[in-house]
């Protein structure tokens, strides 16, 4: 297990090395977020009561698409030069590897997020009553999606349609997650902390445990050529 | 217990044989392989050679575990593999050197080596000492810093040889290793096959290059349209 966690600190350390180097991934996905949350705001913004109605679903909408561009190039680094097999034969396994390139996509997406969010709360005019509430939400609903969409990110590797693919496989899985994400963010924006955002929040926290478990299971098999 | 794989209790998991028994492999309605049957041994370079299209790359996926046999199965050891899916501490024994370098052009020599060293269990101590090492086994002791997209072909290629070395696995399964290589990177790379069975390792090397395959190896296999044809000791 130790031995386990030392290859995804190495395997997260190298990511994020190559990324600030190259800044291929973080920069993509935050300029697409930025000019989504400017035109969604010149697209809809009328009045402050109005913002509060709309702005949940262009939050997750903007994560959603800007993780997508990050989840497309997730994966490339390891196909340019073939290192991904280098990496399925170490000793710590491909399920490491897998944790370790989903945590990377949920790492590079929170900070696309923590850019994003603070420009949406200025567009809108938004009030953020609960701010911690409101963040753990979002990383709720972005741990499930970074695990299904790394998941399916490898096994798209070696496909020329990726781009096309993934999402198409991808949307259609983490709908429940979208709707809890907006339910939640929702009741959070309107100052609501009762039951129903709560619960909200709990189906995002089991479907997280759900997926974590079985993407990391199946990353094992969709390898295998 | 050999190499840096202490703590993942892989000494169980050591081999001295290979074998393919009956490996067939099929792209689509085409068939890559046809029912090979391979023995390797430890401290022995086989040569493999054969025309394009004859299977060659698809037998060393196979016995990297990266590839599934259609029919057939291989032995590592003890260890019989069906369906490509192997367990990581025997995997962590294989070294599969492809088509493709396997390394991180945004990083430099030193970092790639030093990061397959770490994912390889190497202790921290030794980590760094150990890529240098490989460095310096191949050559590039100069351009350590250097990040790999400004490396030559060439340059790549004895730095995806030194990949290999940090790791220090059982079986090396080059494909095409002398391709970029110059006269004296070449030599280098007949002394590490040298080095490897006296290491007892167990190597297979697939090359177009008959003469070369002639100095380093201990028996050369032809293959043709997915089948073993000739076995010849040079």
């Amino acid at each position: 297990m130790k031995t386990r966690l030392r290859t995804l600190v190495v395997l997260l350390r190298k990511d994020v090395l190559v990324e600030l180097r190259s800044r291929e991934i973080l920069f993509t996905m935050g300029i697409f977020a930025l000019l989504l949350v400017v035109l969604f705001s010149f697209a809809f913004y009328t009045d402050v009561e109005r913002a509060r109605v709309y702005s949940p679903g262009i939050l997750w909408i903007t994560v959603l698409f800007a993780g997508t561009l990050g989840l497309n190039r997730l994966f490339e680094r390891e196909t340019t030069n073939g290192a991904l097999d280098g990496l399925l034969l170490c000793p710590a396994g491909p399920r490491t590897v897998f944790v370790a390139k989903a945590l990377a996509h949920l790492l590079f997406t929170s900070v696309m997020v923590a850019l994003t969010l603070p420009l949406l709360v200025v567009f809108f005019h938004l009030e953020v009553p609960s701010p911690w509430a409101l963040l753990g939400s979002l990383f709720a609903g972005m741990v499930g999606f970074c695990f299904v969409g790394t998941l399916f990110a490898a096994m798209l590797v070696g496909s020329r349609m990726r781009e096309v693919l993934l999402p198409v496989v991808v949307y259609p899985l983490v709908v429940p997650l979208l709707i809890a994400g907006v339910k939640s963010s929702s009741g959070l924006l309107a100052g609501d902390m009762g039951a129903e955002v709560g619960g909200w929040i709990q189906f995002m926290i089991g479907f997280d445990i759900l997926f974590v478990v079985l993407s990391t299971w199946l990353f094992d098999m969709m390898l295998v050529r | 217990m050999r190499g840096p794989w202490r703590g993942f209790g892989v000494s169980d998991w050591d081999f001295t044989r290979v074998e393919m028994r009956g490996v067939g492999r099929r792209h689509g309605r085409t068939a890559a392989l046809r029912g090979v049957d391979l023995e390797l041994d430890a401290g022995t370079v086989t040569g493999l050679m054969g025309p394009n299209g004859a299977g060659k790359s698809t037998l060393l996926g196979i016995l990297s575990t990266l590839m599934a046999p259609s029919r057939g199965e291989i032995a590592l050891g003890r260890h019989v593999i069906r369906d490509g899916r192997a367990p990581s501490a025997l995997r962590a024994r294989i070294g599969y050197l492809g088509h493709t370098s396997g390394l991180y052009d945004d990083l430099s020599a030193l970092e790639n080596l030093a990061f397959f060293a770490r994912l390889a269990g190497v202790g921290e101590d030794a980590v760094e000492s150990r890529a240098a090492q490989a460095l310096r086994s191949v050559g590039l002791e100069r351009f350590g810093d250097r990040r790999v997209k400004h490396y030559s072909r060439g340059m790549v290629q004895r730095l995806a040889l030194g990949r290999l070395i940090v790791v220090g696995p059982r079986l090396w399964l080059l494909d095409e290793p002398t391709t970029g290589l110059d006269e004296s990177s070449v030599e280098a790379l007949e002394r590490l096959l040298q080095d490897r069975k006296e290491a007892e390792d167990i190597v297979l090397v697939v090359s177009h290059d008959a003469p070369f395959l002639a100095r380093v190896s201990d028996r050369i296999v032809q293959l043709a349209n997915g089948r073993i044809v000739s076995e010849t000791r040079p």
